[in-house]
């Protein structure tokens, strides 16, 4: 792929599954550091590009790859980074943003992969999706989204 | 908040991340750049407290009472004299590197040198500590003869651990340069 069709179209992905991308690094990221869960997420998706060969579907490529990322990413220490995310800080995000805050809140609880499988769920990836961005089983991915569920609905009733 | 409500509120924060502008080249051309600086600032300091270790080491020698030992002078001098020449062209590589005004194509050319430096580098100093070592061996059994085997319990783990410590340095640092080298490529691909 030349570079400049590479660029045009890893605009055109980024810019499809920007949500997918934030979402993940958001739910992963300890406080004030999404921007570098960000940044490195771009990259791994930018060195890995041409990779990408099409057997499953873009949007569950970029899942996997920025889960495998800020999994990785949790034991590094804090490079600097340049601000690229998103900002919810204007007045009309305000209600969003304590959603938010608060959707945060409960999947941060969970454990790693738990984690992956309710952001997945929520974003209505089937099974099947679900097992191929984790590299589980479909009965494995069932179980234990069903124990996540359940621990999410413990945390509400707590 | 019950499952329902979570589900909402994630459809929300989709809809609302939908609307955000797209992130521009020139914004990851930065990203790449950034991580250069950070991975090479990083590089920068343990280089410093390499050449630090062995100015402590040196200073430790002197203290425990080789200075009437011209052979063990020359030795540590010849060292420290080869560190430094590897040392300085390493530190002026990170600086340009860290300036971002050279073509790519030389940024490239700068980190592969790096990193043959680095490797002589790390040879040169894994020498220094094997000698180090052997020295103090051999001085310990030219002054008692008979050494204790708690003496060589200790020196068998220091040994163990400084080896440890260097394998486990030189691991990272090598990693660092590899993501450089991955970067400047990734860069290039944005000038070809």
């Amino acid at each position: 792929m030349k570079t400049q069709e590479k660029e045009q179209q890893f605009t055109e992905v980024v810019h499809a599954h920007r949500g997918i991308i934030y979402k993940v690094c958001y739910m992963y990221a300890p406080q004030g550091m999404v921007d570098d869960y960000y940044q490195e997420v771009l990259c791994n998706l930018w060195q890995n590009f041409d990779q990408f060969d099409g057997r499953s579907k873009r949007s569950t490529w970029i899942y996997r790859v920025a889960l495998f990322t800020c999994i990785s990413f949790v034991r590094r220490k804090r490079p600097a980074s340049v601000s690229l995310t998103f900002d919810l800080s204007s007045d009309e995000d305000a209600a969003l943003r304590e959603r938010v805050e608060e959707l945060h809140s409960v999947i941060n609880r969970l454990a790693n992969l738990d984690r992956a499988l309710v952001m997945l769920w929520l974003d209505g990836y089937s099974y099947d999706e679900m097992a191929e961005v984790t590299g589980l089983t479909k009965a494995n991915v069932s179980v234990k989204l069903m124990r996540a569920k359940n621990k999410i609905k413990e945390m509400f009733n707590a | 908040m019950n499952l329902d409500e979570l589900k909402q509120s994630w459809d929300k924060l989709t809809e609302r991340l939908e609307r955000e502008e797209v992130i521009h080249q020139r914004e990851l051309r930065m990203v790449m750049e950034n991580k250069i600086t950070t991975y090479n600032n990083r590089i920068k300091m343990n280089q410093y407290l390499g050449w630090l270790v062995l100015v402590g080491t040196v200073v430790l020698l002197f203290v425990q009472g080789i200075q009437d030992d011209p052979f063990g002078w020359i030795v540590i001098g010849i060292v420290l004299l080869m560190d430094l020449f590897l040392f300085a062209p390493m530190y002026r590589i990170l600086k340009r590197l860290a300036r971002f005004e050279d073509s790519i194509i030389e940024q490239e050319q700068m980190i592969i040198r790096f990193e043959r430096m680095f490797v002589r580098r790390s040879i040169v100093v894994g020498c220094f500590f094997a000698c180090l070592f052997a020295y103090v061996i051999i001085e310990a059994l030219a002054r008692h003869a008979v050494l204790t085997p708690s003496w060589w319990l200790w020196m068998i783990l220091t040994i163990i651990a400084s080896a440890i410590a260097g394998g486990w340095r030189y691991m990272i640092e090598r990693e660092r340069i590899i993501e450089i080298r991955q970067r400047i490529s990734a860069l290039k691909q944005f000038d070809e």
